[in-house]
């Protein structure tokens, strides 16, 4: 479609779309009560066109939810029926199977009229700590079906003409623990929206509602034109990926995950349906998550661009409906994040790295998902709780840097620490080592970004249940690097009584005084490691990255110590070229 | 208006049609209902309420474990939703264990009476859904440790508020239970029950007068009120202790303990149930909605007959301690309640009035085995998934003047009926090889107890998971005035070969593969009196209908039974050698 719009207020417009998003975002940081929300910004926020495309999202929010909401609005759409919607109402859906990821994360949506006529919808999805189920905190990678795994939502009305449905609140809060921690989330994700809708509302009021419309359509257009000039940058072609997931739990069997990726011009293909059938455990992928996936995965590799439904126009995914990308009820799929949907978006990377050599990366770590939860009978707390804890890890290795060390995937980039401090304030744990893992980045030309040791003591007792990934198989590096360290928890490390907890695993009971250790992979490297310069390896070495034993076994570099203290390292220069030598001719004399 | 206003005639006229409403109500959800256990089992219930949420009448046919628990629900309805919201039009649902049930399966609807605008008189349907979700299908999870873990937990709701459906609620509700096109037929039914009750109570509003009807709504409960006091009267005062054990906490392995001290006092009587053990860590704490239900049940067994309602609870008082096993708080699981604490609940209160009341006195009766097998039916004309649940009959326990009943329902779960072997065939793909009296299971008595029941059955199609809830696997229903217990039930896959696992009856979610089978069987009823007195004739009558062996008419009874043709029936007593063998198993005690 072409716009009558002039250059300056679509700009001004295309950014105040993205600003009201924003403001929904501080609205849900500053007001929600789950710590993942308050203090991880494990939420999103966007802007719809009266015909449900995405039309923006807010710069802080969760990538992860970028694809999927683009599915949420029309499905809700499609429920209540546009006819239904009036002024007033705010919609709720969760329901992983049509349109979102796991059941925790909460969607409210708004539509948002000028008079009578609708002219977009605002959205706010949110994180909540808790959804029922039978793991505290509802990621329950032993679940066999969404029975097992919280409450299931499917389109519905909360606020009908402004007026509450009381009774839809009274069961969610019935059958989800915290409840009173999840009337602040509602009540937040409430405000959130009504927030957006009034700034759309202003926009209408100031510049009128054509232009206003005429924006929505031309913020797409806008960046359809800008994927299809990336992609028509890149070499046609078959690009073939992929990677595997640990285990599905109940098998102790890898599901693998196969992209085939076709680049025809200014389009692209993202072909899943090689992709094994479904799993037994809660590790399956919604069709959204697979669909956010690619986004995020294509979002990390091409160049910036706004993300919303306009690239969609530009690629097509394919997948097999039933199989592990695309979830059937009633399997489980409370631990997707972090495995299904992890691998597709790193099997999405992989194959855009090839196309694109100078933007690819290596894979990044898993995130590690740990649940801590108990009953803290301390004075002045007397209450359960649910110590939601998340550990970045380290980003793959890039053509011309090495990966960062301790954060967020692309995955979950906005995703923020929680504070040692904070939680230790909220939780009965106490910190003991936060710190970055010697030697877990992927050695490479470019290196991996190393993994981090969080080490924590609870005071009391409680049940600790993992989500995490790549405990088995480590983030794959790239054009001749290595693997990142593989993932592990463990409990009371290095003394006698070590355990390890795995990665798999539901309450678990764990502590008093039992030592918990949550290690996240290291990033996979990028080429291969005695090809990276001496005097990189040797800084790694300064920095305490990497030790001097790995200096040599993996990066071919004789580092001596002079003085610890002082950081002073020397390289024994003939020693290194004889060894690198000997590596290179083991590699195939490449 | 004062009770005497309503004349004998009218007042027995009218207490027969609240039953007869009740029993319309019954029929409505039994002939509409999708739900096997409802359809087929009946477990339901359909009862009349007076404007204070007092119960008036129960249907002949309901599920008496419902009969306590239901006077706590509408008065939470009231309570909840407040009696000046009420409209005509409006229908209440609830499950909430907490406050008001007994497992989640029990769902309540609620449908206020209106007459010229005032709030005169409540109907109410309950019925036990096959599933409303969490880890177990069929719901009923004994490994549980909250209730986030047995299906979804409904508050006291409108979910018709004046006439309109509440349909985002009911799509909520149907997201969250499997097989949701049956829980639609299911709801449906008890709305249209509690529609049926409403019309007959207005019909009979329309033909005798709002204020007789009310006034006998009243008059019904001084009438049950009477009945129980005279009850107790004739009782001996005094205080009668007893306890019973539910066999184990699962995740502790430990048994858990009920205790009762029972008092009558004149025309009144106290339960006290605070010595009860604290809350267990598994799915088999009690609902204090489903402690009141296993008092009344109790008391209904062994006092002399009369009309279940609320005017009972006036003579009555039961005293227990909030968290423990016997009044459950959130969120301590309670899914499997109904085979294990509150059956120990009646077991108690049943041993303790038997003390008081000798002649009326009975042994303790099996535990129902709520057996649950599920999956995906793969056969053409199926393509679906199934939960197909079983429940097992057992044995009643003996009573002075007669044997206790075999392979019968409980008195917690009278109405219910056995699900036919071929309807089961027919819905789900299974294939019944036995179901028959389990020799020698009754507790040896002068009077015996009933004998358990052996289900032997197979999967011939496919793959599915297999979960039960009973009780009694360890310890036996106990007998009475010297009678011994009955047998213990068990669960057994591939029984007898060399594939035989013993999964047991505390299970969830066990596989059993196509072709595999399992053989699960229930407790005997305990026996009353000393087996030694038991009259030979009666042992040898019990051996002819294979009720016991040859063996246990010796070891148990005393009895020397010589085989003279098995195939004729031909039995013979060797007198003397039975009365030397009583005389020295006397002698050994």
């Amino acid at each position: 479609m072409t716009t009558q719009l002039d250059p300056i207020t679509f700009e001004v417009l295309r950014n105040t779309f993205t600003a009201a998003c924003n403001e929904m975002a501080v609205t849900v940081a500053k007001t929600a009560y789950s710590t993942p929300v308050n203090e991880g910004n494990d939420f999103a926020t966007a802007v719809y066109s009266p015909h449900g495309k995405l039309v923006s999202q807010g710069e802080h929010d969760l990538p992860a939810f970028v694809g999927l909401t683009m599915l949420t609005v029309p499905e809700v759409m499609h429920a209540i029926g546009v006819e239904n919607m009036a002024p007033g109402d705010i919609y709720m859906i969760n329901d992983p199977y049509i349109a979102s990821t796991h059941c925790n994360d909460i969607h409210f949506i708004k539509p948002v009229f000028d008079g009578d006529v609708l002219v977009g919808f605002t959205s706010c999805t949110a994180h909540w700590s808790d959804v029922g189920g039978v793991v505290a905190g509802s990621l329950n990678v032993q679940a066999r079906s969404h029975f097992e795994e919280g409450v299931r939502i499917p389109a519905l009305t909360l606020y009908k003409r402004g007026v509450l449905n009381n009774d839809i609140v009274a069961v969610l809060l019935h059958n989800m623990r915290q409840s009173w921690e999840r009337l602040g989330d509602l009540n937040a994700q409430v405000a959130a929206v009504r927030a957006g809708a009034s700034r759309i509302e202003l926009l209408v009021k100031r510049y009128g509602r054509q232009d206003v419309l005429d924006a929505m359509e031309e913020t797409q257009n806008y960046s359809e034109r800008m994927a299809r000039a990336a992609f028509a940058s890149l070499p046609d072609g078959d690009y073939d990926a992929e990677d595997r997931i640990d285990q599905d739990v109940f098998t102790g069997e890898p599901k693998t995950i196969r992209l085939k990726l076709t680049i025809d011009g200014d389009h692209a293909l993202f072909d899943l349906t090689d992709t094994d059938g479904p799993a037994q455990s809660g590790i399956n992928c919604t069709i959204a998550a697979t669909t956010s996936a690619v986004f995020i995965g294509l979002a990390a590799i091409l160049p910036p661009m706004p993300i919303n439904s306009g690239v969609m126009r530009a690629i097509e995914i394919k997948a097999k409906r039933g199989s592990l990308v695309w979830a059937q009820p009633p399997v489980g799929i409370s631990g997707l994040a972090i495995t299904s949907m992890d691998v597709t978006m790193g099997v999405t990377m992989l194959a855009l790295g090839q196309a694109n050599p100078e933007r690819a990366i290596g894979l990044p770590s898993a995130i590690v998902n740990s649940t801590f939860a108990g009953n803290d009978p301390r004075p002045g707390f007397d209450a359960p709780f649910i110590n939601y804890l998340w550990a970045f890890g380290g980003m793959g290795g890039a053509r011309d840097h090495d990966g960062g060390n301790n954060i967020a995937s692309p995955y979950s980039a906005s995703a923020t620490n929680i504070p040692c401090e904070l939680q230790e304030r909220r939780y009965p744990v106490l910190y003991h080592r936060y710190q970055l893992l010697v030697d877990s980045g992927g050695p490479g030309c470019s290196r991996g970004g190393l993994g981090l040791d969080q080490t924590i003591e609870p005071y009391q007792e409680g049940t600790l249940s993992n989500i995490t990934n790549r405990e088995r198989f480590g983030p794959s590096g790239i054009f001749g690097g290595g693997e990142g360290w593989t993932a592990r928890v463990v409990g009371n490390p290095e003394t006698e009584q070590e355990r390890d907890l795995g990665t798999f695993v539901v309450n678990v009971p764990v502590g008093p005084g039992e030592v918990l250790s949550f290690w996240s992979n290291g990033g996979g490297g990028y080429g291969t490691a005695f090809e990276r310069p001496l005097e990189r390896v040797v800084e790694d070495v300064k920095d305490g990255y990497i030790t001097e034993a790995a200096a040599r076994s993996q990066y071919g570099v004789v580092v001596r110590e002079i003085d610890r203290r002082r950081i002073e390292y020397e390289v024994d220069e003939a020693a290194t070229a004889e060894l690198r030598k000997q590596m290179r001719a083991a590699a195939g004399g490449c | 208006m004062s009770p005497a206003a309503v004349d004998p005639i009218t007042f027995e006229v009218l207490r027969n049609a609240f039953s007869a409403v009740c029993n319309e109500m019954a029929l409505v959800v039994a002939k509409t209902a999708y739900s096997t256990p409802i359809n087929e089992g009946r477990d339901f219930a359909g009862t009349v309420y007076d404007r204070n949420g007092k119960l008036v009448a129960q249907g002949e046919t309901d599920l008496p474990a419902f009969v306590g628990l239901t006077m706590l629900t509408v008065p939470e309805v009231i309570r909840a939703i407040g009696r000046d919201t009420m409209r005509p039009e409006d229908i209440y649902m609830i499950n909430d264990p907490y406050v008001a049930s007994t497992h989640c399966n029990d769902i309540h609807l609620v449908k206020p009476i209106f007459h010229e605008g005032e709030l005169v008189a409540f109907t109410s349907s309950t019925a036990h859904w096959s599933d409303v979700g969490g880890v177990a299908p069929g719901s009923l999870n004994c490994r549980a440790r909250s209730h986030f873990e047995e299906g979804v937990r409904i508050p006291a709701l409108r979910i018709y508020r004046e006439g309109e459906l509440n349909k985002d609620v009911l799509a909520i509700l149907l997201h969250n239970m499997r097989e949701s096109w049956e829980r639609v037929g299911d709801l449906n039914a008890q709305v249209a029950a509690v529609k049926a009750g409403e019309a007959r109570l207005q019909a009979l509003i329309a033909k005798h007068g709002a204020d007789t009807v009310l006034a006998t709504m009243e008059e019904v409960q001084n009438h049950s009120e009477r009945l129980a006091r005279a009850s107790w009267e004739l009782l001996p005062d005094g205080v009668y202790e007893s306890s019973d054990r539910v066999d184990m906490d699962i995740h502790t392995g430990e048994p858990k303990v009920i205790r009762l001290k029972l008092t009558i006092a004149g025309d009144h009587a106290i339960f006290d149930l605070t010595e009860s053990d604290g809350p267990a860590e598994s799915g088999i704490n009690c609902t204090i909605a489903a402690t009141t239900s296993a008092v009344f049940l109790g008391l209904a067994s062994i006092l002399p007959p009369m009309p279940m309602n609320s005017g009972i609870m006036r003579t009555i008082e039961i005293k227990a301690r909030r968290g423990s096993i016997v009044w459950a708080q959130p969120p301590v699981a309670i899914s499997g309640l109904a085979a294990t604490s509150m059956e120990c609940t009646i077991g108690c209160v049943v041993q303790a009035l038997s003390e008081a009341l000798p002649e009326r006195g009975a042994a303790t009766p099996f535990s129902v085995l709520n057996t649950v097998f599920a999956g995906f039916d793969t056969r053409p004309e199926f393509q679906s998934s199934f939960i197909n649940y079983v429940w097992g009959f057992g044995g009643l326990g003996a009573v002075g003047t007669h044997d206790g009943a075999n392979v019968a329902g409980s008195p917690y779960t009278a109405s219910t009926q056995n699900i036919p072997a071929e309807l089961q065939e027919r819905r789900y793909p299974v294939l019944w090889r036995i179901y028959e009296c389990l020799q020698d299971s009754g507790g040896p008595g002068r009077s015996r107890g009933g004998t358990g029941l052996r289900q032997y059955v197979e999967f011939p199609y496919v793959a599915g998971t297999i979960s039960c809830i009973g009780d009694r696997e360890r310890f036996g229903p106990p007998g009475i005035f010297g009678g011994r217990e009955g047998a213990t039930a068990g669960l057994v896959v591939n029984h007898g070969t060399e594939q035989a696992r013993d999964i047991g009856i505390f299970s969830v979610n066990e596989p059993a593969g196509a072709g595999e089978s399992i053989t699960f069987w229930s407790a005997g009823g305990g026996g009353y009196g000393d087996p030694l007195e038991r009259e030979p004739e009666r042992v040898v009558e019990d051996v002819r209908d294979a009720y016991i062996s040859l063996a246990a008419a010796r070891s148990q009874y005393g009895v020397v039974v010589r085989e003279i043709d098995r195939r004729q029936l031909q039995y013979t007593i060797d007198e003397a050698a039975t009365d030397a063998l009583r005389e020295e198993m006397r002698a050994q005690r």
